[in-house]
């Protein structure tokens, strides 16, 4: 009695074990349920010591380290993203030393030396011991973007006079001079 | 500056702290006089009278030597109202009569006779007589300040008759001053004294010279229209003060002159002379005479009309006076009573009471601390009364003169009393009601002096002052002993302590713990704020030390008036330190035993005024000292003896000669060290036409001999009309401007700088010239000439840090008026470049830049003063004593030469740059001393507070004037109306909201997690 909407587990046929996925014709025990597209590929299918299957098994592995180094990279590029937002924020501001301005500025210093102490955290599900190397250059990448958002902020106290890179900045360590003669 | 990081973090600091606290900007009504203080006071009184008129009961009328005219209130001391006069116009005669009173007062060639109403002080006319014969030379007898001048009224005619220069008598209508006639001498050989007028005549009493003595001439007006008649006395006067001339108005005037061994009285009008021997005198009649050893004296008791006088004869035990009568019937001498008392030093005085009966004071100070008042009715014979009065000697001096007035009973008396010291004491009965401390109005030079810190628990002190080497030698667990021993000892005043700071938080004010009711409570020591200071005033004989808070209270006062004939300086040779008192040093001169000049010193604690004698150096360390020198510069020396830390002081005499004082070896050592790196300056004082450099020669033998170094002169006419010098105690925060760019302008900051002001008036009007002089090298930094200055107006400089300011009227057709001109000095026009060296020498060869600007000033001025601060953070004010008896402050801001003439750019205003105004505004809010009449600043003094904010201000002259000023406004302390109960309040509330709420909030919490 054949039904339609019933699969007999115990005596599949080939061709109902059958399992196609990109492009791939696999043989499995059982075939997934309708709809289903698996990712991972079913380990019974390996467990045969089909060398054809062993093959397809590794680009579907490098398939997930492109996948984890393009999210790490975007990952990396994300502060990018909020230096527009930031600068437009400090145009915003003005230049006068209040308590805005400093407040916005203090965020756009401690918010990156925070980023970068959790740098770790950040990349940490896009690691795996293969793309260890590779994650180097997001890193990098992460980092200098996050140096960036502070270079704004430095240039913005740069530009509100809070670095003393002027000689009147250093006036006030000026010892005064010795006086060799004494008048009255 | 302003780019600084710092001063930005500081700002932002300020900023945040202005969200809660409100800023004064100037001074409300009620705190006029909370933290300022002004004394007035009028000087040494010349004349001075009770005055009575009608039922405006009593008033005292003074007339005084610094020129003022004053009415004070007998009950409170007060003045009731005050004219002062000009410093230049002398005040030679004063006289009330009913509701007037009239003054004379003589201003170059001219008199000036003013009437008064006497209750209000409002002048009621006015007349300026002119060409009156002046003729100083021929004026030899003559010895009081007031040469041949007298008032008088003749009341019958509504005239004033007034005698000038003992020449001239004038009659002038009492209503309007309107002049009815006037009669001038030719005779130059008689000088006129007194006026006398009686019976429609008025009678001149003169002396004329003859050989070897005077002869007495009397001149007679008719009153009505001044046809004078001249007659001669045959008489032979030595000295004017055998003369006085009594009576008049309602009887018959006489002469009564002391002549060979006779009494002589001549009743005016006629050349009847009776005489009474002095012999039959001095055996006879007056008993307490018999023992007369030298001339005597007769005394004019100054009762208008009234015919008595006392006779003043010395004998072995001190003087004697008894009271003499002219019988106005008969014109003969009748004596009325002998004073028998015999002392030195008493002073007369005497009134008459209601029942037109004589009362006669005599006044003396009989021991340290007390006076003795007798009075008496010589009519009678009685004693009315003997009263003791405490006095202070060491403070005040002798008693130099006493004016009497008495109750209609005459059961009581009140006196006015001047002192040797020139104060002003008021007697009743058996009390000092008030005494005025006159002296001041005479400062020659006032200094601020810091208060030591309240003294720490002595044995914190001997920890404190221990040598680190001491400390080594004692165990460290007995050191730490000692140290909790100590806090455990200081722990008892906790409690106090605590109490204070509750009641000074709830008060909000920080000077109540200075505030001192009870006298055994008080102690000298500083406050939080450093707001207390003592101000040390030396005036000509006097040393007087004032609390600069609790209006001015004086702390101490010492008289030396028999030491010293006249202070010149006074100085602080060591600063208060934990362990020693601080010590100044006054130096005046004095003539000795021979009549030379000695220069005399004298070292004080000056906390008690009392002699500094230190525990182990007094040997070589002299509190009082005499030197047979005449000064021409004194000098505190930048450096200090070794063995009492304090100051050395430099004397330069006549003869060029180079002391120094104290003159201990170890001060010499010390000094020598010194000496070949230090410059001064001689003639360098007001009217001087050159200017002098000196250095000490090494030749290590005390006197040290000088040498000129250079001489500047100035150009043919010129003479000092000012000096502007740095003040010692002056701060600099920061070594160059901040420009707008933040870049840096570098200060010019020449210690040796001396900013000379010189007028050259041979031409009018005037050239002024500024010099700024390097006098160690005697180099002018910088010239600049003024034409057309109006030599009248003083010319004031003063100098802080790297600016100058001048002031001066400029005669200019197109801008007639006070000019202010400010320099400021920089090492370089160029930015940020500067004279590269870590040592600045005289010699470098270095000019300053000089960029300058000037203004319209809207008063005239008579001192400059500079706020200092503790660091020189604050921009500095510039006080300028007006014309008008105020105290002007000025921003720095708005001296500042950087001031741009153009629309201001982005950095000018990064630079806080005001535009360019010709004119200094005349902002009343600028008026430090809102609407107190201070009179007769001469200078204006400074001294910081530790508040950085903060500086004290002392103006004085004629009278004192102290202010706390803040030239930034108080930025480092929290406002008086601060709400510190709002806020106490606030943070309960929150405390009581937490403690309320919290177990709420965690019985919900439970109950959430339950369901």
């Amino acid at each position: 009695m054949s039904n339609k909407w019933r699969i007999d587990f115990t005596n599949l046929s080939d061709q109902a074990r059958r399992y196609e996925s990109r492009g791939q014709i696999y043989i499995v025990d059982a075939p997934p349920p309708p709809g289903y597209a698996a990712s991972v590929p079913a380990i019974t299918s390996s467990s045969k010591g089909n060398l054809k299957n062993k093959k397809d098994v590794q680009p579907i592995e490098k398939d997930q380290e492109t996948l984890k180094i393009k999210k790490a990279w975007d990952a990396a590029l994300s502060p990018g993203k909020n230096i527009p937002m930031n600068a437009f924020m400090l145009w915003m501001s003005g230049n006068g030393v209040q308590i805005f301005s400093v407040m916005i500025t203090g965020m756009l210093f401690f918010q990156p030396i925070k980023a970068l102490m959790g740098i770790d955290s950040v990349f940490e599900r896009y690691e795996s011991p293969k793309t260890r190397q590779l994650l180097i250059w997001p890193k990098l990448v992460y980092v200098a973007l996050q140096l960036l958002t502070m270079a704004l902020g430095l240039y913005k106290c740069s530009s509100m006079g809070l670095l003393p890179t002027a000689t009147s900045d250093w006036l006030a360590f000026m010892e005064p001079k010795q006086v060799i003669e004494y008048s009255i | 500056m302003r780019r600084l990081l710092a001063p930005r973090i500081f700002a932002f600091v300020i900023l945040t702290l202005t969200l809660f606290v409100e800023l004064v900007s100037s001074l409300y009504a009620n705190q006029a006089g909370v933290i300022d203080w002004h004394h007035q006071y009028i000087g040494t009184p010349k004349v001075s009278f009770f005055h009575k008129f009608v039922s405006r009961g009593a008033y005292v009328l003074i007339a005084s030597d610094r020129n003022v005219l004053a009415s004070i209130n007998v009950r409170s001391g007060n003045i009731d109202w005050r004219q002062v006069f000009d410093e230049n116009e002398n005040i030679l005669a004063f006289k009330g009569y009913e509701n007037t009173a009239i003054s004379v007062s003589q201003r170059d060639n001219d008199y000036i006779v003013r009437s008064w109403e006497s209750h209000s002080g409002f002048m009621l006319w006015e007349n300026r007589i002119k060409n009156v014969r002046i003729d100083k030379n021929s004026n030899p007898i003559i010895e009081n300040d007031a040469p041949g001048v007298d008032v008088i009224f003749a009341a019958n005619n509504l005239g004033i008759l007034i005698l000038l220069e003992g020449s001239t008598v004038i009659n002038l209508n009492v209503t309007d001053g309107s002049q009815m006639w006037r009669s001038d001498l030719t005779d130059s050989s008689t000088i006129f004294y007194k006026l006398v007028e009686f019976k429609e005549k008025a009678y001149g009493v003169g002396l004329k010279k003859s050989f070897s003595s005077y002869t007495i001439e009397v001149i007679t007006y008719d009153i009505t229209n001044g046809i004078s008649k001249l007659q001669s006395l045959n008489s032979k006067v030595g000295n004017i003060k055998d003369m006085i001339v009594l009576g008049g108005s309602i009887q018959d005037g006489f002469i009564i002159w002391n002549e060979g061994g006779f009494i002589r009285v001549n009743r005016l009008g006629t050349l009847v002379i009776e005489q009474s021997s002095l012999e039959e005198l001095y055996e006879n009649v007056i008993p307490s005479f018999a023992n007369a050893n030298g001339k005597l004296a007769l005394l004019d008791l100054n009762l208008g009309s009234r015919t008595e006088f006392l006779v003043e004869v010395p004998t072995k035990e001190g003087n004697t006076a008894a009271v003499f009568k002219v019988d106005s019937e008969s014109g003969r001498l009748v004596a009325l009573y002998d004073l028998e008392e015999k002392s030195e030093n008493s002073l007369y005085s005497a009134t008459f009471d209601k029942n037109s009966r004589l009362i006669i004071s005599r006044s003396r100070v009989v021991a340290e601390d007390v006076a003795k008042v007798d009075i008496i009715a010589p009519g009678t014979g009685l004693v009315l009364g003997n009263y003791e009065i405490p006095y202070s000697l060491n403070s005040y001096g002798d008693l130099k003169k006493t004016v009497l007035d008495v109750d209609s009973k005459a059961t009581g008396y009140r006196m006015l009393v001047t002192s040797a010291d020139g104060s002003i004491h008021f007697w009743k009965d058996h009390d000092m009601v008030w005494k005025s401390e006159e002296s001041l109005a005479h400062t020659i030079e006032a200094e601020f002096l810091d208060l030591p810190e309240r003294k720490l628990w002595t044995q914190e002190v001997d920890e404190l002052a221990e040598q680190p080497e001491e400390s080594e030698t004692i165990s460290p667990l007995a050191r730490y002993i000692r140290r909790v021993k100590t806090h455990i000892e200081q722990l008892k005043d906790f409690p106090a302590y605590l109490t204070a700071y509750v009641q000074r938080f709830i008060i909000g004010d920080h000077e109540a713990e200075l505030r001192f009711t009870d006298k055994s409570k008080f102690s000298l020591h500083r406050d939080t704020f450093g707001f207390r200071k003592l101000l040390i005033f030396v005036t000509r004989t006097k040393l007087v030390a004032l609390d600069t808070i609790n209006k001015g209270q004086i702390i101490w006062s010492r008289y030396f008036g028999n030491d010293v004939f006249e202070f010149n300086k006074i100085f602080i040779v060591r600063s208060s330190t934990v362990k020693y008192p601080p010590l100044v040093v006054a130096i005046g001169i004095q003539r000795d035993s021979k009549g030379k000049i000695v220069t005399r010193l004298f070292r004080l604690n000056a906390l008690t005024g009392e002699n500094f004698i230190p525990t182990e150096n007094e040997k070589y360390f002299p509190s009082e000292l005499s030197l047979p020198i005449i000064t021409k510069r004194i000098l505190k020396l930048p450096v200090e003896e070794p063995d009492e830390r304090t100051h050395i002081i430099a004397l330069i005499d006549e003869e060029l000669k180079f002391h120094i004082y104290p003159n201990h070896e170890n001060a010499v050592k010390a000094f020598i060290q010194f000496a070949p790196s230090f410059y001064f300056t001689l003639s360098d004082d007001i009217g001087e036409k050159s200017l002098k450099g000196y250095k000490v020669v090494k030749n290590n033998v005390q006197p040290f001999d000088i040498t000129e170094v250079w001489i500047l002169n100035f150009p043919e006419g010129e003479s000092i009309a000012a000096i502007g010098r740095r003040p010692q105690n002056e701060k600099i925060a920061s070594l160059g401007r901040v420009l707008g760019d933040r870049s840096v302008l570098y200060k010019y900051l020449n210690p040796h700088l001396v900013a000379i002001a010189t007028l050259s008036t041979s031409k009018t009007p005037a050239t002024l010239n500024i010099y700024l002089i390097d006098i160690v090298k005697g180099s002018i930094l910088h010239h600049a000439t003024h034409e057309n200055v109006g030599y009248l107006h003083p010319i004031r400089i003063a100098q802080i840090e790297n600016s100058i300011v001048y002031h001066f009227w400029s005669e200019n057709y197109n801008e007639k008026g006070y000019v202010a001109v400010v320099y400021e000095l920089y090492e370089s026009e160029i930015k940020d470049q500067r004279f590269e060296s870590p040592v600045f020498s005289s010699f470098a060869h270095e000019r300053p830049y000089v960029s300058a600007q000037a203004y319209m000033f809207p008063y005239g001025i008579n001192a400059i003063g500079v706020t200092i601060t503790k660091h020189g953070i604050a921009t500095r004010e510039f006080l300028f004593a007006l014309d008008t008896d105020q105290v002007f402050g000025v921003s720095k801001r708005f001296l500042d030469p950087r001031r741009p003439q153009r629309v201001l750019t982005n950095e000018d205003k990064e630079e806080m740059l005001i535009p360019y105004d010709p004119a200094i505004p005349d902002n009343k809010k600028w008026v430090l001393s809102y609407h107190l009449p201070v009179a007769g600043i001469r200078q204006i003094i400074t001294s910081p507070a530790l508040l950085e904010s903060t500086t004290l201000v002392l103006a004085y002259g004629l009278d004192l004037w102290f202010t706390r000023e803040a030239p930034s406004k108080t930025f480092d302390v929290l406002s008086e109306d601060f709400s510190k109960g709002t806020l106490l309040a606030t943070i309960f509330g929150l405390i009581l909201g937490i403690l309320i709420t919290k177990p709420m909030v965690r019985r919900k919490k439970v109950n959430a997690r339950w369901y």
